[in-house]
C-alpha cells in the first residue's frame, strides 16, 4: 500500500479516536471492539438459531420465504399461443440467439400451422463467433496507439469471443447469413459446452492482437495488415468449422402440419428461408431500456463503443424509457398475442428450480438482521447489476389492468420452473429488468420520434453494454 | 464495407479445407467430442511417472478446499504441517482453513472501506473505483496476506473450528457480503462527497464492520478464543494442551518462521525488470499489516532456490496459472499433453511475456512442491501437493513438468537461508508500485 497518501486522512481520524478512547487510529480492525461484538450478539437468540441454521445449510433454503412459495401461481390472464415445449442451451451463453430464436418460432408455428419447432441456434452461434474474431481484430487495429494495459485495450483482451450477445447483434446474424431449422444444422458439441473452443479462440485472438498491434506500430502498410488480419479470419473459420461443421448454404424443409398435410420447400438458403417463410420484421423492432441513473437521461438513445459483432452493421442502440412505458409495451404485444424478447439481471432473487424471479423470495434483512438498502440506480454504478440473460415474456397477469406476474419463457430446458416456463413478479420486473425489445406498432409516436434521436455514445464497460449470455 | 467478412470469401475456403482429409477427420473427432479428449497425447499420458529423486517427508494426507476460493490458505497451512508433523511426530494433521478464512475476509471488509475513503475523489465510472467495486471479496489471496492474518490472529487446529456450509461453498456468503459492501461503499463516498466529520466517518464505518461481523459469524460461528488441543502420537502417547490461544498455540507449538519468508515472481515483460522489487496497488487485507512485496527474478534462481528447499526436506509454498494444459484427473501440468496445432494445424505463438500483456495468463491458485526429480542436477518434474482432495492425481499429489514451470510459474515464498547474498540485496530496493489490475495482482484462489 502507499502509506504517504493514506497518513493524510489518518490525521484527522487519530485526534478523534482519542476522544472516543475505542477504535483504531488508522483504519484498521480493533480488535476490543470486536470482543464487544461478540459478547451481545451471544446473547442474541435470534443469532444464534440463524447462525445454527447457515453453519450447517445453504443460505438459500434458510432464507426462503414460506409465504412467498406459497404464493407462487403460473396462471396468467393473459397468453401468448401457441405455448411450444421449451429449449435449452445447455452450457453455452447462447441465451439471447435462443430468445431471438423463441421470439419468431410462435408466429412461425402459428402461419405454418405447426406445433413443434426450432431454428438452428448454432447456425448463428457460428456466425456470430465469426463475426466477433473480425469485430475484435478490427477494434484492436482501431486502438492501436493506446498501450496494451490502457483500460481500453485490456477490457477488449478480457473476453473477446464470449457467448453472450444483444438484440442488435442478433439482428445483424440473422439479416446478413439467414436462418436454417435446426434439422439441418443440429448442436456439435461446441455448441452444448463452449468452453473448449472459447479457449482456443481466445487464446488465438490475443495472439493475433499482438502481432497485429505490432506490425501497426511497425508502421507496416495497410494492403499488408488486411492481408495479415484475412489470413487470421481463415484460421478462424477453420477452427469454427472444426468444432461446428460448415453450415449449409441450401437445404430442403419437409413437415407434416397440424391438419396432417405433408409441405416441402425445396432448394432453400439460409437467406430465402428467412425472407419468404420466416419473413419476421427485424427492422421494425426496437430496444428500449430502462436505466435511471443521472448521467442516462430517459427520453434519449445511446449506443455502446466497441460493442458489436458485424462490421458495418447496425450498431447496438438503445432508446431508455421510464418503466411504464417498458411495462405497457410489453402489455400490449402480449395482449395482441405476440411474445417479448427481454433482458434483464436473472440472478438475484431468483430460483431455479422452482422457476420464481421474487424480489420478496428470501428475507435476508430478516436473516441477518440488516437492511439491504441498494436501490437500482445504486446498483447499476457499483457493480452490482446488469443484463446478464435474455428470455421471453409469453403471457402477463392482470388485475384490473394492473400486472402483478409475468410468464417467462426460459432456456434451461423443460426440467426447472413450471416445464421450462418461469413466473416474474411485477416487483422485480421493476427492478431487475434492464430490457425490452418492442415492435414498432405497440409504441407512440413520442417514443419513436425520441428513438430518432442522436445517440449519446457510451463505454463499453457500462453496465448497458453487458451482454446477456 | 472494408473489414467485413465476405461470405463469397468463406465459401472458396470451405472447399479447400473440404478436401484437406486432416481436416475433415479433427472436424468429425471435435464436433461430437470434448475438445482435451480429442488433443490429448498418448505419449505424454504414457509417461505419466509419479516418482521422484528428491522428496520431503511426511507426506500426508491431501486436504479438499471444495467449492471455496481458499488454496492460497490450505497452500500455506499445508506448508506449515509437514514440519508441524514432523517435529511433534504426529501421522496426520490439519489446521483450520475456516478459521484464517473468517479474518481475511472480515478484514478485506475493512481493507476495501479504507480503500473507498482513500478513492473517494475517484468519479464512480472511473477504472480505479470500476475495479474496486468489481470483486471487494474474492476467496483469494497472496502469500503476504497470509502472513498479515496469521500475525494478528494466529492459528487453531481444525478439530476446534471445523469447516462450514459456507467454508465448503462460499458464494453465497461471497453475494451477501459483496452486496452490503457496494451499499457501503455507495454510502461512505456520499458522505465523504458531502465533507461529513472524520469522526462521523468511522463511526459509520465502525457500525459497517459491526454488520460484516455479524455476518461472518452467522455463517461460520466465532472463531475461538481459548481452546484445549490434545492428541496421540505415532509412539501411541497422548498429549493435552490447555489455555492455549490461537496467537500462544501459533508461537509456541508451530513456531513456523514467517518473517523470515520472501516471494520471488517471474514476470519476464519489459514493464517489470528483473532483480527489482515490487508492490501492488489497493491490494492487501489487513490495513496496518505489512504491504506485498515480490522481487522479479530469473526463472533459473526460482528453480534454484526451491530444489535447495527440497533437498531441506522443506516443502515451497508457489502461484502459477493452473487451467492451462492440465489435466484434473490424471493430475498432470505438462506444456505437450495436448496437441492444439495438430487439431487445427496452427502453432500457438504466444510467449509468457505476451500472455501477461494480453491477459491470457495471471497467477490463479496456490499449490505446494514437495518433490523435484533431479537427473544430472537439472529439475525435470516436480510434485505437486494440491487441494482438491485424494481423488486427483496421485493421491491428491500432480506432476509438473519442467518446462511447465517455465512457462506458466509466477510465484514461490521461500525462506531467506535458501536465496544468495545478491538476491536478499535486491530485497532491500524500494518497491515500483503496479497498478492493481497488473497480473502480478491476481489472487490465487
Amino acid at each position: 500500500m502507499i502509506k504517504k497518501g493514506f497518513l493524510t486522512l489518518c490525521i484527522p481520524l487519530c485526534l478523534f479516536s482519542q476522544l472516543l478512547g475505542s477504535s483504531k487510529a488508522n483504519g484498521e480492525i480493533s480488535l476490543e471492539k470486536l470482543a464487544k461484538v461478540k459478547a451481545e450478539l451471544e446473547k442474541d437468540s435470534t443469532f444464534r438459531i440463524t447462525r445454527n441454521a447457515l453453519t450447517n445449510v445453504e443460505l438459500q433454503h434458510i432464507a426462503l420465504n414460506w409465504d412467498r412459495y406459497v404464493a407462487i401461481d403460473h396462471t396468467f390472464s393473459h397468453c401468448v399461443y401457441p405455448e411450444l415445449a421449451a429449449t435449452d442451451q445447455y452450457e453455452s451463453g447462447r441465451c439471447w440467439i435462443f430468445a431471438g430464436l423463441n421470439l419468431m418460432r410462435i408466429p412461425f408455428c402459428r402461419e405454418h400451422n405447426i406445433h413443434t419447432f426450432e431454428f438452428s441456434q448454432s447456425y448463428l452461434f457460428f456466425y456470430d463467433k465469426l463475426e466477433k474474431v473480425n469485430y475484435f481484430l478490427e477494434n484492436i487495429l482501431k486502438t492501436s496507439n493506446e498501450s496494451h494495459d490502457s483500460r481500453l485495450v485490456s477490457y477488449l483482451l478480457k473476453d473477446p469471443i464470449c457467448d453472450g450477445g444483444q438484440w442488435d447483434m442478433f439482428t445483424n446474424v440473422v439479416k446478413k447469413y439467414g436462418l436454417v431449422p435446426k434439422s439441418v444444422y443440429p448442436d456439435s458439441f461446441a455448441a452444448i459446452r463452449s468452453a473448449p473452443l472459447n479457449y482456443i479462440l481466445t487464446l488465438k485472438l490475443r495472439e493475433w492482437a499482438l502481432k497485429l498491434r505490432t506490425l501497426k506500430k511497425e508502421g507496416v502498410s495497410s494492403k499488408e495488415l488486411s492481408d495479415v488480419k484475412d489470413e487470421m479470419i481463415s484460421k478462424a473459420y477453420k477452427i469454427l468449422a472444426t468444432h461446428f461443421g460448415f453450415p449449409p448454404e441450401t437445404f430442403d424443409w419437409e413437415y407434416w402440419n397440424n391438419d396432417g398435410d405433408f409441405v416441402a420447400h425445396r432448394n432453400l438458403t439460409p437467406k430465402t428461408f428467412f425472407s419468404d417463410l420466416v419473413k419476421f420484421p427485424l427492422d421494425d423492432m426496437v430496444c428500449l431500456v430502462n436505466s435511471p441513473r443521472a448521467i442516462t437521461p430517459y427520453n434519449q438513445t445511446y449506443v455502446i463503443s466497441y460493442l458489436g459483432n458485424v462490421v458495418g452493421g447496425k450498431p447496438i442502440t438503445y432508446l431508455n424509457v421510464n418503466m411504464d412505458v417498458i411495462r405497457q409495451a410489453t402489455i400490449d404485444t402480449i395482449k395482441d398475442n405476440n411474445p417479448v424478447f427481454f433482458g434483464c439481471d436473472v440472478a438475484k432473487f431468483f430460483h431455479g428450480g422452482l422457476g420464481v424471479m421474487d424480489t420478496e423470495l428470501f428475507e435476508y434483512d430478516i436473516l441477518y438482521d440488516m437492511p439491504f438498502t441498494l436501490d437500482k440506480v445504486s446498483k447499476m454504478n457499483y457493480g452490482e447489476t446488469q443484463i446478464t440473460h435474455a428470455m421471453l415474456f409469453t403471457g402477463v397477469n392482470l388485475i384490473d389492468g394492473v400486472p402483478n406476474r409475468w410468464r417467462v419463457e426460459n432456456s434451461w430446458g423443460r426440467y426447472m420452473g413450471d416445464q421450462g416456463y418461469f413466473v416474474m413478479t411485477d416487483k422485480w420486473f421493476e427492478e431487475y429488468m434492464l430490457e425490452v425489445v418492442i415492435n414498432k406498432k405497440y409504441l407512440s409516436d413520442e417514443v419513436l420520434k425520441n428513438y430518432q434521436k442522436k445517440p449519446q455514445i457510451l463505454p463499453p464497460w457500462d453496465p448497458l453494454g453487458a451482454l446477456a449470455n | 464495407m472494408s473489414g467485413s467478412i465476405s461470405p463469397d470469401e468463406l465459401c472458396k475456403q470451405k472447399n479447400l479445407l473440404n478436401a484437406d482429409p486432416a481436416f475433415c477427420m479433427a472436424k468429425n473427432a471435435v464436433s461430437r467430442v470434448d475438445l482435451h479428449e480429442v488433443s490429448m497425447n498418448w505419449d505424454k499420458f504414457a509417461q505419466v511417472d509419479h516418482v521422484f529423486s528428491d522428496f520431503v517427508t511426511p507426506e500426508l494426507k491431501a486436504t479438499s478446499q471444495f467449492q471455496s476460493g481458499r488454496c492460497w490458505l490450505f497452500a500455506a497451512l499445508n506448508l506449515m504441517r509437514i514440519p508441524f508433523c514432523r517435529k511433534l511426530k504426529i501421522e496426520e494433521f490439519e489446521f483450520s482453513q475456516s478459521y484464517l478464512f473468517f479474518y481475511d475476509k472480515l478484514e478485506k471488509a475493512n481493507y476495501f472501506l479504507e480503500n473507498i475513503l482513500k478513492t473517494s475523489d475517484e468519479p464512480t465510472e472511473s477504472r480505479i473505483i470500476h475495479f474496486l467495486v468489481a470483486g471487494p471479496l474474492s476467496d483469494g489471496g497472496q502469500w503476504d496476506m497470509l502472513v498479515n492474518i496469521i500475525n494478528k490472529y494466529g492459528l487453531v487446529p481444525k478439530s476446534v473450528y471445523p469447516d462450514s456450509k459456507a467454508s465448503l461453498e462460499s458464494k453465497h456468503i461471497n453475494y451477501i457480503l459483496t452486496l452490503k459492501l457496494r451499499e457501503w461503499a455507495e454510502i461512505l463516498r456520499g458522505l465523504k462527497q458531502k465533507n461529513t466529520s472524520a469522526l462521523k466517518l468511522e463511526e459509520t464505518k465502525s457500525q459497517m464492520m459491526k454488520e460484516a461481523y455479524r455476518i461472518m459469524a452467522t455463517h461460520f460461528g466465532f472463531p475461538p478464543e481459548t481452546f484445549t488441543w490434545s492428541y496421540v502420537d505415532k509412539n501411541k502417547k497422548f498429549h493435552t494442551h490447555r489455555d492455549l490461544t490461537p496467537k500462544i498455540f501459533f508461537e509456541k507449538h508451530v513456531g513456523f518462521p514467517l518473517n523470515e519468508m520472501f516471494c520471488l515472481v517471474h514476470s519476464p515483460r519489459k514493464t517489470t525488470p528483473y532483480n527489482q522489487t515490487y508492490t501492488v496497488q489497493y491490494l492487501g487485507n489487513v490495513v496496518e499489516g505489512r504491504e506485498v512485496l515480490y522481487l522479479n527474478v530469473e526463472i533459473e534462481e526460482m528453480k534454484k532456490a526451491a530444489i535447495a528447499s527440497i533437498k531441506d526436506n522443506t516443502p515451497v509454498w508457489f502461484g502459477c496459472d493452473v487451467g492451462k494444459y492440465f489435466h484434473r484427473t490424471v493430475g498432470v501440468m505438462d506444456t505437450e499433453f495436448y496437441q492444439y496445432n495438430h487439431i487445427y494445424n496452427t502453432e500457438f505463438t504466444l510467449n509468457k511475456a505476451g500472455r501477461m500483456n494480453y491477459g491470457e495468463s495471471q497467477m490463479t491458485h496456490a499449490m505446494l512442491f514437495t518433490a523435484v526429480h533431479l537427473e544430472e542436477g537439472k529439475p525435470t518434474k516436480w510434485r505437486v501437493e494440491n487441494s482438491w482432495g485424494k481423488d486427483v492425481g496421485d493421491k491428491g499429489y500432480f506432476i509438473m513438468t519442467d518446462k511447465w514451470f517455465d512457462e506458466f510459474m509466477f510465484e514461490i515464498a521461500i525462506h531467506k537461508k535458501y536465496l544468495s547474498k545478491e538476491i536478499l540485496q535486491s530485497f532491500k530496493k524500494e518497491p515500483k508500485v503496479l497498478p492493481p489490475w497488473d497480473p502480478l495482482g491476481a489472487l490465487a484462489h
